[in-house]
């Protein structure tokens, strides 16, 4: 493994905007909606149609641009003795886990991701599932040899 | 047996399929239970009032020869004679050959055992006072509310499903479980309906604890808790064992495990530390005051809306501000008497041994409580001073492995508590419990938290004063304005977390420090470390700076907020 900061998958943007668009449609939609008909009754119906009218062009600006900015913000590099993962976009995040302390390591794909060609790593340790530690949309077959690595390396696991 | 329960009939299609496919079964009498294929565990026939009579007679005896292992499938675990009595239907399950196989006693394995006899009885008492006091409020309402005929029934009915549920339970941890020393491993097997196998490997023991209450005591038993790593429950509850059997099973655990074994014969090594009575009153008198005035004004309001809503607003309506002083400060001194009363329930006689390689404590006048924690499990030390036990020169120190225990239906952070700690002995107790570190936080000098913290601390603490202030002023009148003051109170809150905030970071040892009113300070052997972390928010970005959060097995630990620079400096030695 490379020593490098690596990143993710280019078409993790795509993943991420297919799934923030789903939830847009499933929720965010029709609570702008909502909102904008609770409105509507306390203040002029013109009012609340512009503020549903924002917050429907806010969400749908964070579903193209977010998932872009999540990816130029995500690096990660197995290391000698650790893996690396820096993440985050207003709240930045980096995360080092000792090869060592790694008890196992998952893959998992959702049925976006298995169109796509991607997977999910899922790192674990005795302190339960890191949340850092886990690695989204890489190419599948890359998150499958990287377990295949990183669940190699055995070690005193401290507790 | 007349009086079996109705899904005893054979003729009942609970869980069960047609045995197919089984050929030492016998269909009519032995129909096969749905079950995961992948789940080996030995098949216990259902109890009946009249087994457990027998049970209780020969409770005891080993049932390593019993020919019901070999000779019929249908019943593995009880003596020969049920297997005789044709009224019994067989309900449960033949085991396939294999699951024979698996049950069938090992050179190493010892014969399953039960929990002790009269441990129904004794367990009964405590579960249905405990049930009582978590239902209190219904059962006032029950016997001297004034709500409907309707309304009681409710109540009534509420109160006997908790009470049946209660006992039930109790009952089917009594009458199920079983267990046995497996060669190295533990294993205990337990449930009715909702079966479950466990093998505990000694070695992983987190942590053990032999509770034995006022009703154990007079029978002679005693409750054995055995925490392993993981979980959101004690992994091994065995309640009630005789004291001789715990005895025995512990020393069985100890020679593979890694518990000390204690050599009954060898002279007690003097306490680490004791806790006078007067520290014990203190204990009492420094625990969270005002949330249980808070909770009792709260239940005290309750009982009064629960006799007569009507009375209770004119009450409301009548009273004058110098009863109302009045009230308040008898519940402070109320909740002063009960906190005091429990603390000397629940310390007295604390202390705390080393036997070898593990942390002893030992605690209580009714109930007593010893717990066990060997030192190599010991995950992070915590150190409590909150201001009030500051000030009379004490704190508290909590011992943290990977294991999570429930007490009395919450789930606790610390299994190895030390209640009242001298200030200066502060340092050698957290020496005693994790000796790696080898770092006195009460005498080495720790570092700062950057100047540019309390920024960006003020700046976070008048942000969330903000959000609570506008509104405040913007709805109310008179307490608006003083929301308003809550914005100065957040800024002198920052300076003085700030101010008394400290780190350090040895070859050894990771060691922080929070708070001035509750101040705490984690103390952690690098050894332990799981995973290192350095997180940023937006404001620590104004400021350039950086906070290191480390993890361990059960907890995390935030260091305080150092320069960006440092703090990635800091995670490349960590993690280097």
């Amino acid at each position: 493994m490379s020593d490098t900061n690596q990143q993710l998958h280019p078409r993790a943007v795509t993943l991420w905007r297919l799934q923030r668009g789903l939830r847009l449609l499933i929720v965010g939609l029709p609570m702008c909606a909502v909102i904008a008909v609770g409105l509507s009754s306390v203040i002029p119906w013109m009012a609340a149609v512009l503020i549903g009218g924002v917050l429907v062009v806010f969400q749908v600006g964070m579903t193209i641009f977010w998932p872009t900015l999540e990816y130029d913000n995500f690096r990660y590099a197995v290391r000698e003795d650790d893996l690396l993962v820096q993440s985050g976009v207003i709240f930045k995040r980096w995360s080092s886990i000792p090869l060592n302390r790694i008890q196992h390591v998952d893959t998992r794909q959702g049925p976006m991701e298995r169109m796509l060609g991607l997977s999910r790593l899922l790192v674990f340790t005795a302190a339960g599932m890191s949340a850092d530690g886990s690695i989204p949309a890489l190419a599948t077959s890359v998150a499958e040899s990287m377990r295949d690595e990183l669940s190699r390396r055995g070690g005193d696991d401290g507790v | 047996m007349a009086s079996d329960p109705p899904d005893e009939s054979p003729t009942t299609p609970f869980i069960r399929l047609p045995a197919t496919g089984d050929d030492e079964s016998d269909p009519a009498n032995a129909p096969t239970e749905l079950e995961r294929p992948t789940f080996r565990l030995p098949l216990e026939e259902e109890p009946t009032m009249r087994m457990w009579e027998d049970e209780i007679e020969d409770h005891m005896t080993e049932r390593s020869g019993d020919p019901a292992h070999a000779g019929l499938p249908a019943i593995d675990s009880f003596s020969a004679q049920d297997t005789q009595e044709p009224a019994v239907p067989a309900r449960q399950a033949t085991p396939d050959a294999s699951d024979l196989q698996a049950d069938a006693p090992t050179e190493q394995a010892d014969p399953w055992r039960g929990l002790h006899p009269a441990s129904l009885a004794v367990n009964l008492v405590p579960r249905a006072w405990r049930t009582a006091r978590a239902a209190w409020p219904l059962l006032l309402a029950l016997f001297i509310g004034s709500g409907s005929l309707g309304m009681r029934a409710a109540d009534l009915l509420i109160l006997l499903a908790f009470a049946g549920m209660s006992v039930w339970n109790t009952f089917i941890h009594w009458a199920t479980l079983r267990y046995r020393m497996n060669g190295d491993r533990l294993e205990i097997k337990s449930g009715l309906l909702n079966r479950q196998a466990r093998t505990i490997d000694p070695s992983r023991i987190q942590n053990m604890e032999l509770v034995q209450n006022l009703f154990h005591k007079f029978a002679d038993l005693v409750e054995l808790r055995i925490e392993t790593a993981g979980g959101t429950s004690t992994e091994g509850l065995l309640s009630a064992l005789s004291v001789q059997e715990a005895k025995t099973l512990r020393a069985r655990l100890a020679n593979v495990g890694s518990l000390a074994l204690e050599d009954e014969s060898a002279p007690q090594n003097a306490p680490i530390l004791k806790m006078s009575l007067t520290e014990i009153l203190a204990y009492g008198i420094t625990s969270r005051t005002i949330g249980t005035v808070a909770v009792l004004s709260a239940v005290t309001l309750e009982v009064f809306m629960q006799f007569d809503d009507e009375a209770t607003k004119e009450i409301a309506r009548s009273v004058e501000p110098g009863i109302l002083v009045a009230t308040i400060l008898i519940a402070f001194a109320g909740s002063w008497v009960v906190s005091v009363g429990a603390s000397f329930l629940k310390h007295y006689k604390f202390q705390m041994v080393r036997t070898g390689d593990s942390i002893k404590t030992e605690e209580g006048l009714t109930t007593q409580r010893r717990v066990e924690i060997p030192l190599r499990k010991v995950q992070l030390v915590r150190a409590d001073e909150p201001l009030m036990r500051r000030l009379m020169g004490y704190g508290t120190i909590e011992i943290e492995t990977a294991g999570l225990g429930v007490l009395e239906g919450q789930v606790r952070q610390a299994e190895g508590v030390v209640p009242m700690v001298d200030r200066d002995e502060l340092g050698a107790i957290v020496q005693a419990a994790a000796p790696l570190v080898e770092t006195d936080p009460w005498t080495a000098e720790l570092k700062p938290a950057h100047p540019r913290a309390l920024w960006r601390a003020s700046t976070a603490g008048i942000i969330q004063s903000l959000a609570i202030a506008i509104p405040a002023f913007i709805f109310l009148d008179i307490l608006g304005w003083l929301a308003l003051l809550l914005i100065p109170l957040a800024v002198v809150n920052a300076w003085f977390d700030w101010n008394w905030q400290g780190w350090l970071v040895t070859d050894k040892a990771i060691i922080s420090r929070h708070g001035f009113l509750n101040r705490q300070t984690y103390v952690l052997a690098r050894d332990k470390l799981q995973s290192v972390h350095m997180v940023q928010g937006p404001l620590m970005r104004m400021h350039d700076l950086g906070r290191v959060v480390v993890r361990v097995a059960g907890s995390q630990v935030s260091l305080p907020d150092v320069s960006k620079e440092d703090a990635a400096r800091l995670m490349a030695k960590l993690t280097g």
